[in-house]
């Protein structure tokens, strides 16, 4: 069978299981396990063998330790006051904008994808904060939760990177050029959903029309004693501004590397509770436990996607669908178009990561030869990766806001919908004005 | 109602969530320890130009025990995602059967998964296969802690399976 | 093709492991008229990490698979033979090396179920630093970081400060100064333009890990006689072909690193060579203790040539 059909199948059967009403990562390992027996002729005693290896390396591996440091530090936060203070602190500043406390999410994902690598920690940490406190002002729902999709999976963008580092590794591409490279795109990609909040509150207004809580908690917008200026305003967000300067601080200092920052905010956000007297020993085990059910929720898929990854590996099709492309004699603007309904289509069903490792060892020498700059095809390879983070049915944003909220996979998709197009516009932006990928690695490092 | 709280298999069900939650507070101390390990290596590594040489190995192996350790008890508290779509759509006997169909199908997973593991672990044990790295750990000691939370997790299915099964008869029963 | 092989490796498509085993599947094709195909995937690409290839391959997960030595020494002390510091000086004395111990390595393979059918060196381990290390001085409180544990025992033996971190972690740390230098070849520290941070490359010769390709022993024995012979034969020409082209770049990687204002130090001061082995010998004895006989077999014959 051509791969196409087959990635077609495995895709209805991806979107079968998961309708069926059985746990995703159930559901997926089924599905992998189905694609190996079927399509890839294996008895089931080889795919377990296959299995074991990588089920052990995806739950077990160093990169992914910062999520539940992440998701710790994000739970510890909502139960402190910091929090409330961040909100109360941010309002003078987004009053002034239609949308008001919506941009908290992208402007908190851009900030806080600065000190994370990971887009799933960044959504996750973000999220819990955010999204209850977006809800008791009954702000629209599906602005709410599509921007913080959306802004989320700047963590990949922002450096640091975990999907850049893999690139960058790969192509035998300077990491550090591919950091400064995601920075101007990471704040264009940021500005652009904010601007699209803007206008869409603008146009039909920012709250829900029939609020669902009606018994609403007193909103800390509505909380703001009069007279509430700047210097309070400055003086709620402190906490935050120190704790993230401090992780930033000690990233760019070599005390800690990327990987480590989730240990610096931690210990950080540990001593500033412990000193402002907010963390009691039942906040400390309160967030921890629900720091853990997160997290594991987040490795179960991981593994589960990995299982697929692996099996559409064994099945070449990526491989398969790149060597398509290689062997299509076309333009670079061709070349790029192509590629992306290529990597939306495997975005839907594979993770960030497996879709670099499996297609760009294909791409590699075409790029070139098409005399694309690997910088520039770097970026543009990470905001892909980002819209597969947001497409249904394997998208890891999609269902951690999915954990958080409640809110329906399948909503939760449609709401994502607007910020994946405002992605691939923005591709299209930087394919036109390449200088926005390119402007600080060259005065950087030329 | 009286006889389902009586019975065995509710019982059997209040141990298994007890066990789950022991299970998952181990699992919480392994954060705890990520946490202190990452701490005690940025110190040396920053003031004494040492390290403790075996922090990602070993924060790699906590985290995998963390998953399976706790994975019950996520399970328990309904935190794992499934689509509910459908679910929420049918009649409270249907959602039984749905309920059984979606735990049996975990329980395939689950022994998929620990088919996997488990035959990796006995060759590790049986060889003696250590890590490469400076502490050579053998490598069945922290995918035992795997093995004992999936193994803890097929039990908890299978009590739930049996739960299910349960509700889904006495829902038949009332029917009559 | 009559067999369709699923190769898996951890290096990257520009890597000279990865464009070896390129060679070979390319050589392998035409030696069998076509009928053994083997996909690559590069990168880790199938989810399989070095550490598990060696038992992937042993349960026909995995048909064929590439592993640098070093990571199997938790199966088998041997594996640490081609890592072992300051033993193999040179391209003449790494291959001597890899034939005396082909047979015991081959042994090892197949009590799990494989078949060894070539390996291969990479160039050897210097230091990227900013300075050239000419004595056993300008190693003293060097924040170095190296990628294995006799790495680790042999520096700190010398009073340097070893440190491990993920390969992915070392360019930040470079750039932060918060380690000062790398033990690696010019050719993975071109691979990450370690010349933006560092400005010497000292050759200390410290050692050239072997690379092995390794097939599934019942999908070796199954293939008929003449498709055995070319598995083998197509291994032979890799490691050839390997070899020449390890020298070859090597030659280019130092002219690329002057080009790239770096100071080279090809070689180093033998005196200091001498205090280096002598540094490395606790360690050398503590691994023929672990590994028994075997080792001073193959020492004894490697001194002897
Ligand atoms: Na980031
Ligand atoms: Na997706």
């Amino acid at each position: 069978m051509d791969p196409l059909s087959t990635a077609m199948i495995i895709l209805a059967a991806i979107l079968v299981v998961l309708a069926s009403g059985i746990w995703i990562y159930v559901g997926l390992i089924l599905v992998a396990t189905f694609s190996l027996m079927v399509f890839g002729d294996m008895a089931l005693d080889r795919v377990m063998n296959i299995f074991g290896s990588i089920i052990l390396r995806s739950s077990g591996s160093w990169e992914l330790a910062a999520i539940p440091l992440f998701v710790w530090l994000g739970e510890l936060i909502l139960k402190t006051d910091i929090s409330a203070r961040i909100f109360r602190g941010l309002g003078p500043l987004v009053r002034l904008l239609p949308g008001g406390l919506i941009h908290s999410n992208v402007l908190g994902c851009t900030i806080f994808s600065a000190i994370c690598g990971s887009s799933a920690a960044t959504t996750a940490t973000v999220g819990k904060i955010t999204i209850s406190e977006l809800g008791k002002n009954n702000y629209r729902r599906s602005l709410v939760l599509g921007s913080l999709a959306g802004s989320g999976s700047l963590g990949l963008l922002i450096p640091p990177s975990i999907v850049m580092i893999v690139y960058g590794v790969l192509a035998e591409v300077p990491i550090d050029r591919l950091f400064a490279a995601g920075v101007l795109p990471g704040l264009f990609i940021a500005g652009t959903f904010s601007a699209y909040v803007a206008i869409i509150c603008l146009i039909s207004g920012d709250r829900e029309k029939n609020p669902e809580n009606t018994h609403q908690t007193p909103a800390p917008e509505a909380s703001i004693a009069e007279g509430y200026g700047w210097f309070d305003s400055l003086r709620d967000l402190a906490p935050i501004i120190v704790i993230i300067t401090l992780v930033l601080g000690s990233i760019y200092s070599g005390i800690a590397t990327p990987s480590e920052a989730a240990g610096i905010g931690m210990l950080c956000v540990l001593a500033l509770t412990a000193l402002t007297r907010t963390l009691s020993w039942d906040v400390f085990q309160s967030s921890l436990m629900a720091a853990l059910h997160t997290s594991v929720m987040i490795f179960t898929v991981v593994i589960a996607a990995s299982l697929i990854s692996t099996a559409l590996g064994y099945l070449h099709i990526p491989v398969e669908l790149a060597n398509f492309i290689v062997s299509a004699n076309i333009s670079p603007g061709q070349f790029i178009i192509l590629t992306s309904v290529f990597f939306i289509f495997l975005g839907m069903i594979l993770d960030g990561v497996s879709i670099i490792v499996m297609t760009l060892p294909i791409l590699f020498s075409i790029v070139q030869s098409l005399g694309i700059d690997l910088i520039w095809f770097g970026i543009y390879l990470v905001i892909m990766v980002e819209v597969g983070q947001i497409t249904p049915p394997v998208g890891f944003n999609l269902m951690i806001i999915h954990a958080i909220d409640g809110v329906p996979i399948s909503r939760m998709a449609l709401y994502a919908l607007p910020f994946c197009f405002l992605m691939c516009a923005c591709v299209a932006v930087f394919y036109f004005a390449p200088n926005i990928v390119l402007y600080l690695p060259n005065i950087l490092f030329n | 109602m009286s006889t389902q709280n009586h019975s065995i298999i509710s019982r059997i069900d209040w141990v298994m969530t007890k066990i789950g939650l022991w299970l998952s507070w181990f699992a919480a101390a392994l954060i705890v320890y990520m946490l202190v390990h990452i701490s005690i290596e940025i110190v040396l590594r920053a003031f004494f130009d040492t390290s403790t040489f075996v922090l990602e190995e070993f924060v790699g192996y906590a985290l995998g025990a963390m998953v399976f350790m706790a994975l019950a008890a996520t399970h328990t508290e309904d935190r794992l995602i499934r689509v509910k779509l459908l679910r929420d759509a049918v009649s409270k006997r249907t959602q039984a059967v749905a309920d059984l169909v979606a735990n049996i199908a975990a329980m395939c997973a689950g022994i998929l998964l620990f088919g996997a593991l488990f035959n990796i672990f006995t060759r590790n044990w049986r060889f003696g296969i250590t890590s490469a790295s400076f502490a050579e750990t053998p490598l069945w000691i922290p995918q035992m802690f795997i093995i004992a939370g999936l193994g803890f997790y097929l039990l908890r299915l299978l009590v739930n399976i049996l739960l299910y099964a349960q509700k889904t008869l006495m829902a038949e029963n009332s029917q009559q | 093709a009559d067999f369709k092989w699923d190769q898996s490796t951890e290096y990257g498509p520009n890597s000279i492991n990865t464009k070896t085993d390129e060679f070979y599947a390319q050589r392998l094709s035409e030696l069998s008229d076509g009928r053994i195909e083997i996909t690559i995937h590069s990168g880790a690409s199938l989810g399989f990490r070095e550490k598990d290839h060696l038992f992937a391959v042993a349960d026909g997960a995995l048909p064929i698979a590439t592993t640098v030595s070093g990571t199997l020494a938790g199966v088998d002390p041997i594996f640490l033979l081609s890592s072992l510091p300051f033993t193999a000086k040179d391209f003449d004395d790494v291959r001597k090396l890899w034939e005396i111990a082909r047979p015991h390595y081959e042994a090892v393979f197949e009590k799990y179920g494989q078949k060894l059918i070539h390996a291969g060196w990479i160039d050897p381990s210097g230091i990227w630093a900013n300075k050239e290390i000419a004595a056993v001085e300008d190693l003293e409180n060097l924040r170095i970081r190296t990628y294995d544990a006799t790495g680790t025992r042999v520096l700190n033996a010398l009073n340097a400060s070893p440190l491990q971190i993920s390969w992915s972690d070392v360019v930040p740390q470079l750039a932060t100064g918060s380690i000062s230098a790398v033990l690696t070849g010019v050719d993975g520290g071109a691979a990450s333009n370690f010349w933006d941070y560092t400005n010497t490359f000292t050759q200390i010769n410290y050692a050239m890990p072997l690379t092995f390709v390794h097939l599934n022993l019942e999908t070796y024995n199954a293939l008929p006689e003449d498709l055995k012979d070319a598995v083998m034969q197509a291994g032979k020409e890799a490691t050839e072909w390997r070899a020449e082209q390890v020298r070859k770049n090597q030659a280019a990687k130092y002219e690329e690193l002057r080009a790239h204002d770096m100071t080279v130090f090809e070689s180093v001061d033998p005196a200091f060579a001498a205090k280096l082995s002598k540094a490395a010998q606790p360690i050398i004895d503590d691994w023929k203790e672990k590994t028994g006989d075997r080792a001073n077999q193959i020492l004894d014959a490697f001194d002897a040539q």
